[in-house]
């Protein structure tokens, strides 16, 4: 067992969005201002002061209420993300994520570059955090809040280790803190110094405890995150966003929690919903299919994007939303030493496709069939499909099929397009479709126009006698 | 410096009369009468064709369809972008094309049939792209033929006779005037690396060599196992070519009228 703890000493700032670095944010709680971003340091606040005191020192700093319940929130969704590094994802409320990394370590190449992998990703969401890696929670959670990124690989390690951290560390109440730097203990090595019947007396079972489970003691259960099955996300953006471009980087960050999850539940997702907030209409709304599901990052923004292109924004955007209701179990493609070039070529055409079906529509890329009838308008479908021809039709076909029969005028009993057409061959009888009211009594020619065009045309045999037009031999 | 010069020169857009240029690679179009005039013996890909014609129905399909079999049993996707009628599937079955490999997109605007006549050519999974833009700029036209080389495709335009007059920096822009479907009349206007030649005949109802019609059984096979059996199509499943008597074509049906 190996543990990756994650702190996140900003989450009250992120979880309300305010990813921007240069305007002074203060969280306010309960008359104070626990949380304070970089920008308000450099105003000249601190940590713990009043609202009214930061005011005085800052005139155009911001003092947003905090809100405990979207910070649960941005971390549930944080250890949804995380589901992908690891199988036992922990969530610590309010503030922490404890990874269990030991079965992990050989799919992703080693501890260094999975801390890679994970740090990358937390970047890109926009988090600052401080990590610890121990073998047991408790452990790596005391290192993260001590900020000693250095991780301990081995038990016989953590006593050593453990005896140098500070005693703020432990989750205690103030006056239980107060107590320890009044009897001088500055260390948890200083604790664990002393006879442990006397400590659990004077200070309750609660230090014992957390001390046991740091050293592995004691069993330390922890209740492993489920992730959803579902995927929703709401982003407000920070300002109004008039064009496309705004939008497609908030929503690569939203797409980048997603394939996060995706990743983690080996799925992928076929169907998106994309709803764009405006502030006074309501949200325009995209769903955009794909053709396979698929989890590629890159792959799902450009496919957003050319279906945005195809729409001017109704209002500007002041929020994303994006939702996949279900995730699809993504076929294993079958490892190979070296790429097929055949499957290379198919995943370009399967791209190729759905980027020109989320601009033109999802019906404006279609493939082509043969179909067993009689019929010459039946004889076809749209449908792709890999079962080809189904028998030849006996007569000569023409190329180019008009979508209906133009009727064609008459001059001595003959017909006429552009001029008096010279009957070539024929007659082939098409007669049938009884069974489904479209039937149809016709004698095909082939017929030649003054100017050289072959055509394919046909004379009804019934009610008027009829000629009409259906098609060029191109 | 003369390596900068040499490399200058094997640039394909630049064009040498005469010299040895390195092309694309060429396709050949099945008429002995065309390849034998085309610079390197036949269409040239990676690089834009026109057919002008002045009528549907005088052969501008049957012209190009020789080549186009050949290409869809390759394993690239021929492209069909905005047809002016329905490309009718058992007469193209019936030329050889295997319809599995076809893309038929139908845009709704103008401005999105050039967008996706671009994204084709430049994407590299298609052959051939075939397209019928009524009236192209001249700008428009170079942009297609620089994603057709980018692409590595035979980017296919065919255009009324009228356009004729226009410049183009098509590869190759061939008019064509059929009298009777034995002798058509093909004019070469532009030959990139060649020279223009006019009043070719061509008997476009018997190519030199045609592919065969996939054959039933072998379609059964591919549905039971697709892409598998054979990812290539060019290795498991060869274009049959054969020489065709010119007087096979004709039907037992024929029947004088009147």
């Amino acid at each position: 067992m190996l543990w990756l703890a994650l702190q996140l000493p900003q989450l009250p700032l992120e979880a309300l969005g305010y990813a921007d670095e240069a305007t002074a944010i203060a969280i306010t709680e309960h008359q104070r201002i626990p949380f304070l971003n970089d920008a308000a340091k450099r105003a000249g606040l601190q940590a713990h002061m009043s609202p009214s005191e930061a005011r005085a020192v800052s005139r155009h700093i911001q003092l947003p209420p905090r809100q405990r319940q979207e910070e649960a929130r941005t971390l549930r969704h944080l250890a949804d993300w995380a589901y992908q590094f690891s199988a036992h994802v922990s969530p610590r409320p309010p503030d922490g994520l404890l990874l269990e990394i030991g079965g992990s370590l050989r799919l992703f190449g080693g501890l260094g570059a999975l801390r890679q992998h994970i740090t990358d990703g937390l970047d890109a969401l926009g988090h600052r955090y401080r990590q610890g890696v121990a073998p047991t929670p408790t452990a790596s959670w005391f290192l993260a809040l001590a900020g000693d990124a250095t991780p301990i690989s081995k038990r016989c390690a953590l006593r050593e280790r453990l005896a140098c951290l500070p005693c703020h560390v432990l989750e205690l109440p103030a006056e239980h803190h107060q107590a320890l730097a009044g009897l001088g203990l500055r260390t948890l090595g200083d604790c664990l110094a002393l006879p442990r019947r006397d400590l659990a007396r004077r200070f309750g079972r609660e230090l014992l405890l957390q001390l046991e489970h740091a050293l592995g003691e004691r069993p330390e259960p922890r209740q492993a995150h489920q992730p959803p099955t579902r995927f929703h996300r709401q982003l407000d953006l920070p300002a109004q966003a008039h064009d496309t471009r705004a939008v497609a980087f908030a929503l690569q960050r939203l797409l980048g929690e997603l394939t996060g999850l995706l990743r983690g539940l080996d799925g992928g997702a076929q169907t998106l919903e994309l709803e764009l907030l405006h502030a006074r209409q309501t949200a325009s709304r995209f769903r955009i299919g794909l053709r396979r599901p698929s989890r590629d990052p890159e792959h799902l923004l450009s496919v957003c994007q050319h279906r945005l292109e195809r729409q001017e924004l109704a209002a500007p955007v002041i929020g994303l939303s994006l939702r996949v209701e279900q995730i699809q179990p993504l076929l294993p493609e079958p490892g190979q030493l070296l790429p097929d070039p055949a499957q290379l070529r198919q995943h370009q055409r399967q791209h190729l496709t759905e980027r020109l079906g989320a601009r033109l529509g999802e019906h404006a890329v279609t493939g082509l069939a043969t179909a067993a009838d009689h019929r010459p308008e039946y004889a076809w479908s749209h449908r792709a499909s890999n079962e080809t021809v189904a028998r030849a039709p006996p007569g000569e076909r023409p190329l180019w099929l008009l979508p209906r029969p133009t009727p064609l005028g008459q001059q001595q009993g003959l017909p006429c397009w552009h001029g008096p057409l010279t009957l070539e061959r024929g007659p082939e009888r098409i007669e049938t479709g009884w069974w489904d009211g479209h039937d149809i009594a016709r004698d095909y020619y082939q017929a030649r126009a003054p100017q050289g065009s072959r055509l394919w045309i046909f004379r009804e045999r019934r009610r008027k006698r009829e000629w009409f037009l259906h098609g060029f031999f191109g | 410096m003369d390596n900068a010069l040499d490399d200058l020169l094997r640039e394909h857009r630049i064009w040498r009369r005469g010299g040895n240029r390195t092309t694309q690679g060429c396709l050949p179009s099945g008429f002995a009468q065309l390849d034998a005039v085309l610079p390197g013996g036949g269409w040239p890909m990676g690089a834009l064709t026109e057919v002008l014609h002045n009528a549907p129905g005088i052969g501008e399909l049957r012209l190009i369809m020789p080549a186009l079999a050949r290409l869809s049993r390759a394993g690239r996707w021929i492209a069909l972008v905005a047809p002016p009628h329905i490309p009718y599937a058992p007469a193209l079955a019936a030329q050889g094309m295997d319809l599995s490999r076809i893309l038929l997109i139908h845009p709704r605007a103008g401005s999105d049939t050039l967008w996706a006549l671009e994204q084709t050519m430049r994407s590299g999974s298609c052959a051939a792209v075939l397209a019928w833009p009524r009236q192209a700029e001249h700008q428009q036209l170079r942009r297609l033929q620089l994603a057709a080389e980018a692409g590595h495709c035979w980017g296919l335009l065919l255009r009324n006779e009228q356009a004729a007059a226009e410049r183009s920096p098509a590869a190759l822009r061939v008019l064509m005037q059929g009298q009777g479907d034995a002798d058509t009349r093909v004019d070469l206007l532009k030959v990139r690396g060649g020279r223009p030649r006019q009043g070719l005949r061509l008997d476009l109802n018997n190519p030199r060599v045609r592919a065969l019609p996939l054959q039933t059984s072998q379609s059964g096979q591919a549905a039971a196992s697709p892409g598998r059996k054979h990812p290539e199509g060019t290795h498991k499943a060869p274009v049959l070519l054969y020489r065709q008597h010119p007087r096979q074509e004709r039907h037992q049906l024929d029947l004088p009228l009147e």
